[in-house]
């Protein structure tokens, strides 16, 4: 234990979570509302190495809920991997920390070889193609998102979703979250959700109950015999529970990552 | 599926896609990932708002929505504006999809591409 | 370049229930495993994919060793990696806890038909593992007389496991 590295009040993880959670490489794909949120509390936690991609830069509307940003950032136009880079090195300044201004589709190689992958993206394609990115190389992938939808005048619905997803287990399309419906017309609408609302309490929440995900992914704390994760956060009653839905979609193996889908194609050493 | 006569770069071209491997310099080949079955063209010449250029493409020939049963992926993107773009990630690797509505998938894997094409001279 | 060896855990569950098992007259079971394969810059991933045990039959009996397989063994191994994009590891477990090693043996044998694999898939890495009742060593040619140790394992599910070859053991639910 010493003044950067005292890990005393979450000893109860085990006796070596200090270690393990140092060895871990984390690769967070999306760095805005709730990616921030994960980045800060991944440092806290003592993770030894975090991967950071985001292609954007920080706006205005952002400082609402992105979680280590200041003023100065939207006068700088930071780019938002870098502003959640200085949050981790400030709290923990020994983690190693790579960055990527980037579609993550572009910065893969840092994904390919870290230990669990955060989805912090817009949309139900991009977290499509990131859950099979991390079934392709065998990594569990957790899945956060928030949606405020309008019920009548003047009011809103606000919910989201934590899900775990592990390789071998059922997919975000076995549990009924990724449907070709919801696929499909987000497509069809050219993807444009409008402007989406996000906001610093509900995404605060649903990272932290990403970041208790992970933990007990990879320390010996709590023992889970669970596949998968699924669950929904009710904005407006405040409340979190598990979703019912993989309850009727759920049966039998996965079946949407065939064999032929593991790693690089076309793999050639030389 | 028949293997028919060499095609670029060895690699052996089945007869319908005979007519897509004389537009591309390298090779020309099925591909599947997900359900979806993809044409993989090495060097596709094609005309971008005037400008040739050889690009490395993907054209699925089955995709799940009725609106767009058929796609097209560049490995660049060309940043023209058209409609959306998305970021797909096919066969590990990045690709770049415009939407253009109704290329049927009951045509040829030629009348397909050209169908996609036409929507960048 | 670091190469790291991931598996699910079911998948390792399977493969150690396997090599458990009695034989007629080894001492010890062995397999193969196929696996794909991903690269960064900076390392060199390798994806378990599916088990292949050596068939009863496909044993010499050879007292002297814990196990020894006979050629129609290798040649199915050949065979698997002339059909399909895998790279091969053979695989077999040592009955203790704590890191294992190769037994001279191991890798005198293992000199004799891993880089046989690159005539039939030279484009995959080849290799061979070795588990302990909880730990695992192994490994990796990355061309036939380019061998490297696996630095790092994986073990993806329930929990998550990660065994550094250059770090002791971190033991869960002991």
């Amino acid at each position: 234990m010493t003044l950067e590295r005292d890990f005393s009040r979450q000893s109860f993880l085990g006796a070596e979570s200090e270690l393990v959670l140092g060895d871990v490489r984390a690769f967070v794909a999306g760095l805005g509302g709730g990616g921030s949120h994960v980045a800060q509390q991944l440092a806290h936690v003592g993770v030894g190495e975090v991967r950071l991609v985001d292609p954007q830069a920080i706006e205005a509307s952002n400082l609402n809920r992105l979680v280590g940003a200041t003023q100065m950032d939207v006068k700088a136009h930071a780019p938002k991997a870098n502003i959640a880079r200085r949050l981790i090195r400030g709290v923990r300044p020994w983690v190693k920390v790579e960055t990527a201004q980037s579609d993550w589709q572009a910065a893969d190689d840092l994904l390919k070889d870290a230990h669990v992958v955060f989805g912090c993206v817009d949309g139900y394609r991009q977290r499509m193609y990131l859950e099979r990115a991390a079934r392709r190389f065998c990594l569990p992938y957790i899945d956060i998102g928030m949606d405020v939808s309008e019920l009548g005048e003047g009011h809103y619905a606000v919910a989201g979703q934590m899900i775990v997803s592990l390789p071998g287990g059922p997919c975000m399309r076995c549990m009924g979250f990724l449907t070709q419906d919801r696929l499909n017309r987000e497509e069809n609408a050219y993807g444009d959700a409008g402007i989406n609302p996000q906001v610093v309490w509900t995404n605060g929440t649903l990272a932290s109950l990403a970041v208790g995900a992970f933990v007990q992914l990879f320390t010996p704390w709590f023992k889970l015999d669970r596949t998968y994760e699924w669950l929904e956060l009710d904005g407006n009653s405040q409340t979190v529970s598990r979703s019912r839905q993989p309850d009727y979609s759920v049966s039998g193996p996965c079946p949407h990552f065939a064999s032929g889908d593991l790693g690089q194609p076309d793999f050639s050493l030389n | 599926m028949d293997a028919a006569e060499p095609g670029a770069a060895g690699i052996a071209v089945v007869p319908e896609l005979a007519p897509i491997a004389v537009l591309c310099s390298g090779p020309v080949r099925y591909r599947d990932e997900d359900g979806k079955r993809y044409v993989h063209m090495v060097g596709l010449h094609v005309l971008v708002r005037g400008e040739q250029k050889e690009l490395e493409a993907l054209l699925c020939l089955n995709y799940p929505n009725g609106t767009y049963p058929t796609r097209l992926y560049f490995r660049v993107n060309l940043g023209l504006g058209l409609n959306w773009n998305e970021n797909a990630y096919i066969f590990a690797t990045q690709w770049f999809s415009w939407s253009w509505k109704d290329v049927k998938a009951t045509q040829s894997p030629i009348e397909i591409l050209a169908g996609h094409l036409e929507a960048l001279r | 370049m670091k190469t790291i060896f991931r598996a699910t855990r079911d998948f390792e569950r399977h493969v150690r229930q396997d090599l458990e098992r009695p034989h007629q007259f080894a001492a010890e079971r062995v397999g193969f495993l196929s696996v794909r394969a991903a690269s960064t810059g900076k390392a060199l991933v390798l994806l378990a994919d599916r088990y292949h045990p050596v068939a009863d039959e496909d044993y010499v009996d050879d007292r002297r060793v814990g196990a020894m397989m006979g050629q129609e063994a290798i040649r199915k191994a050949l065979e698997i990696a002339l059909l399909d994009p895998v790279g091969m590891f053979h695989i077999h477990m040592h009955e203790h806890r704590g890191r294992p090693r190769f037994s001279p043996i191991d890798l005198r044998e293992q000199l004799k038909f891993v880089p046989d694999f690159f005539k039939v898939r030279p484009e995959m890495p080849h290799g061979a593992i070795v588990f302990s009742h909880d730990r695992a060593a192994g490994r990796v040619w990355v061309g036939p007389a380019r061998i490297h140790e696996i630095g790092e394992f994986n073990t993806i599910g329930q929990p998550v496991d990660i065994q550094s070859a250059s770090r002791r053991r971190l033991r869960f639910f002991a």
